[in-house]
């Protein structure tokens, strides 16, 4: 049958750049996640006021003025520091349950024969 | 190369191509896809949330996710050899058909589902083809092929392929495919089942990168009016090969100024401005580009909104600066101003100096703003505004040339089929192309070959059809244009090949001239003559009224169909200072010339230039170059064609010279040398003028035998004019003699006749009518009596 004869260049692949290719791939998905969430970004920009929203002070110094800016501004900071580090936190899981997954399928290709043949037999045993 | 060699250099894809014949890609994927909803199902019910778990359903799942991971396994398998870099792409599909089964590669090339796509887009339908393998005679084998030395692999396969086969080569010529034709094919038709393809890979890290990340827009601000009148550049992310390649890196460096960049695109309408944007954008996206362009995004104005919307003048400054402050405080924003010209134009209207609107922005150094134009636009709107210049730098896009251009529609025609509806062969993109730039010299050539895309495929979608042709193409070519393309058909044959008796039964004696007319436009149609210059280019000289306008008219009328289809210019009406500008237009831009406008608008057809020696040098000038490149600029630079032109000069120069040698009995072909010299001689012509004309042509004086024919072609026209009235004039040998005697001065050639008949013939005619001697169904036989008077 075509598929004895094709099995031999299939096998040698899987071993080979099967492998390679895995590896590239499942970092690229990883690298993703991580940078999806942004996490270097949000960790250098933590204290940045939210979406700029900042005022700025006036010229000279009047103190009712000063003090309103101040409490803005901080107020924007602590909003921002608060939604980043949600976002990080998150983030950073995200990126270890996903390396996690990327081990697990990773080792799984290796060991992909009896991968297979123990759900083959697990399926059959549980028909039967 | 040998053939062993040639099949070990695809000895890497052997795998893959099995796997194929076993199960193929598309099957793979759809097994893929409904097994694995299929596993989801089973999980969902075994996993015991909705209904109690069954040991029948958790087998069921184990198997079919054992299935599952088989046809990813193999789908794995067949991407990675697929995708993997190689010094020459498209090397698998080449590799299906070179390993196709079959002993007779001609034939399951014909056969395999890649050459059936193939000879599609070559123009070539489903049952001509079957035909063919029908019929087929020869058959070759694979051992047989004899493979050379070709740049690719492919070049080499299809070759030796048509090498091996003549049935198979001539099959292709006669559908006029030549290798050239079918590599480009075969190249487009790979091009587009890799694109599917890497569109099924979501895990590319081109896919990944292209996916909006959290975050990014947190420390940057709001910019609620920006939002409102601009929108961010559209741009697709897989382009293979950027077009303007040189042009985005500039553009790249010159806006990564620390200190706020911004750049200034020129070029013609549609040679990329806006493309090399997208360029940019696509850099930036993929993280390409320097640090300081990370994070921008790019956003196009939406200036005719903005000028709708605030008409008048407070209006518009405000806005305007509320636009471009929130570009500064958001500061990520790249500002695109698609049309610069047109929104200082705007704003002029206005009664605001837009300079000073811009300027301090610009000069603040906290914008990036890219601004397009037009290279005409900029010569007229912005070159005088030096304020604004210094702060641009300049980038200046070139021009289209035909290469790029197919290039673009390569890439697009996914889109374009997809909106038309219809499938575009590749010899249609090409002479659609090629098209464009040969019949419609100063336009777009993008937007052109466009419009006759669209063109096509609407009339194809009229006709039912879904393939668009070459010949459809052409066919929509003709009608816009006039000018008779594709295959000469047998009315046009007749025509082409008599031409000589049809002009002669409208011009009497002048054969060298009818014949060197006749040969210039049957080179012409038969697709040999030099495209890059006017159909034909002909000096008549010699007396006045022998016949030289009427030849031309004759051409005109026996060739393109139509007597309006001559353009006449009377040149003795273009000898003053001005004449140049008559003709190609005034700087001031009011008069569009009255030679640009005319050839404009009947790119096919006769140019007639009577009394050519009467012109001014420089308009002389001007001719030589029409004549030697069959193209000319207007006043603003435009390029008008005349090579779909045949252009005849007539001039009564050395008419003295050629009564001499007629009435010496000397030959006119013979002495024609001493006549051309005598007339430079005399300074009429410049001889570099005349050497340009494909032929200089001298017109006999008429005697008596050829005045005997014209006064009876006037009769006869005359006998036609009162045939409409119901009087039948009889034309006999004695008034043809009459009025030879009357009307007939060499010096004059025939125009005398003319004067001999309204003087004499039409005057007694209606004197005879008005008398009610004549009336509708009488006829008319001239006596001695009538004539004497």
């Amino acid at each position: 049958m075509k598929f004895l004869l094709f099995l031999p260049y299939y096998v040698q692949w899987h071993y080979t750049r099967g492998i390679q290719d895995l590896r590239i791939n499942l970092s690229n998905i990883v690298k993703f996640v991580f940078n999806y969430f942004s996490i270097s970004v949000l960790i250098h920009t933590i204290f940045y006021p939210w979406r700029r929203l900042a005022e700025s002070y006036s010229k000279g110094f009047d103190p009712s003025d000063f003090f309103a800016t101040l409490i803005v501004n901080t107020l924007m900071r602590v909003l921002g520091f608060v939604i980043r580090s949600v976002v990080i936190v998150i983030g950073l899981v995200a990126t270890i349950l996903s390396a996690a997954l990327a081990t697990v399928f990773f080792v799984g290709w290796i060991f992909f024969p009896l991968v297979i043949a123990f759900f083959i037999v697990q399926g059959l045993s549980n028909l039967i | 190369m040998t053939r062993e060699e040639f099949e070990k250099s695809l000895n890497d894809f052997r795998g893959a191509v099995l796997l194929e014949s076993i199960v193929p890609h598309r099957l793979r994927r759809l097994l893929k896809n409904i097994i694995f909803v299929l596993v989801l199902i089973a999980f969902v019910l075994g996993s015991g949330i909705i209904v109690p778990p069954s040991a029948s359903v958790t087998g069921l799942f184990f198997l079919l996710l054992s299935v599952w991971l088989i046809v990813v396994a193999l789908d794995a398998f067949f991407y990675s050899i697929y995708f993997k870099a190689r010094d020459e792409d498209h090397l698998f599909e080449l590799a299906l058909i070179v390993f196709a089964p079959g002993e007779d590669p001609v034939k399951s090339f014909i056969t395999s589902p890649q050459g059936k796509n193939i000879l599609m887009r070559l123009g070539v339908d489903d049952n001509t083809f079957q035909d063919y393998i029908s019929q087929k005679k020869l058959s070759i084998s694979k051992k047989d092929l004899v493979y050379g030395n070709e740049e690719t692999l492919a070049a080499q396969y299809f070759n030796a392929l048509l090498r091996g086969d003549e049935e198979f080569k001539n099959f292709l010529l006669i559908h006029n495919i030549n290798t050239d034709l079918l590599l480009r094919t075969t190249e487009l038709v790979f091009d587009l089942e890799r694109k599917k393809l890497e569109g099924e890979c979501w895990w590319n890290e081109d896919r990944l990168v292209s996916i909006k990340k959290i975050g990014r827009d947190w420390d940057y601000g709001e910019a609620n009016t920006l939002a409102r009148w601009s929108y961010p550049i559209r741009y697709s992310m897989d382009r293979k090969k950027e077009l303007h390649a040189e042009e985005i890196k500039e553009l790249e460096t010159l806006i990564s100024k620390s200190s706020g960049g911004n750049v200034l695109i020129v070029g013609e309408e549609g040679s990329g401005k806006l493309e090399v944007v997208e360029g940019l954008q696509r850099l930036i996206k993929k993280g390409e580009t320097s640090p300081l362009l990370l994070d921008k995004k790019i956003y196009a104005l939406d200036t005719v909104g903005i000028s709708t919307s605030a008409p008048n003048k407070f209006e518009f400054e405000k806005l305007f600066i509320q636009l471009l402050t929130d570009t500064v405080v958001s500061g990520n924003i790249i500002l695109v101003i698609p049309n610069l010209p047109a929104l200082v134009m705007d704003a002029r209207a206005l009664s605001i100096d837009f300079s000073a609107l811009i300027v301090p922005f610009l000069s603040s150094g906290n914008v990036n703003i890219i601004a397009l134009s037009d290279q005409d636009e900029f010569n007229k709107v912005l070159e005088s505004k030096t304020e604004i210049l210094t702060h641009f730098e300049k980038l200046v896009v070139k021009g289209e040339d035909t290469n790029r251009v197919l290039t673009i529609f390569e890439d697009e025609i996914n889109e374009l089929e997809t909106r038309e509806g219809v499938i575009f062969s590749y010899p249609a993109l090409l002479e659609a192309v090629q098209g464009a730039e040969r019949y419609f010299v100063g336009t777009p050539l993008y937007s052109t070959a466009s419009d006759l895309l669209l063109g096509s495929a609407s009339v194809a979608r009229q006709e039912g059809r879904k393939l668009v042709t070459k010949e459809d193409l052409l066919a929509l070519i003709k009608t816009k244009t006039g000018v008779p393309t594709g295959d000469i058909r047998s009315e046009e044959k007749e025509k082409l090949i008599n031409l000589e008796s049809h002009m002669h039964e409208r011009i009497v004696g002048q054969d060298e001239a009818i014949s060197a007319l006749s040969g210039s436009l049957r080179r012409s149609r038969a697709g040999i003559s030099n495209p890059k210059r006017p159909i034909g280019s002909f000096l008549f000289l010699g007396p006045t009224g022998v016949g030289k306008t009427e030849t031309a008219k004759a051409l005109a009328e026996v060739f393109f169909g139509q007597d309006g289809k001559v353009l006449r210019l009377d040149m003795s009406e273009y000898n003053s200072p001005d004449a140049l500008s008559r003709l190609i237009g005034a700087f001031d831009g009011e008069n569009p010339g009255v030679l640009s406008s005319m050839i404009r608008e009947n790119p096919y057809g006769v140019l007639l230039l009577d009394e050519f020696e009467k012109t001014d040098s420089r308009v002389l000038d001007l001719f030589l170059q029409i004549i030697d490149e069959g193209m000319f600029s207007d006043v603003l630079g435009r390029k008008v064609s005349a090579r779909n032109i045949i252009i005849v000069a007539t001039s009564n120069a050395g008419s003295q010279i050629i009564f001499d040698i007629v009435a010496h009995g000397g030959s006119l072909l013979n002495e024609k040398d001493h006549v051309i010299d005598l007339i430079v001689k005399d300074g009429v012509f410049k001889p570099e003028l005349i050497n340009r004309f494909d032929a200089v042509v001298l017109f006999h004086p008429l005697v008596d035998e050829h005045l005997k024919k014209v006064a009876r072609l006037k009769l006869e026209e005359l006998a036609w004019r009162l045939k409409e009235k119901g009087i039948n004039l009889l034309v006999t040998d004695m008034l043809v003699d009459f009025l030879v005697s009357k009307g007939s001065d060499p010096k004059f050639g025939a125009r005398p006749l003319n004067r001999a008949i309204q003087d004499t013939l039409e005057k007694v005619i209606a004197d005879k009518i008005i008398a009610g001697d004549l009336h509708p169904g009488s006829e008319l036989e001239f006596t001695k009596e009538d004539l004497s008077i």
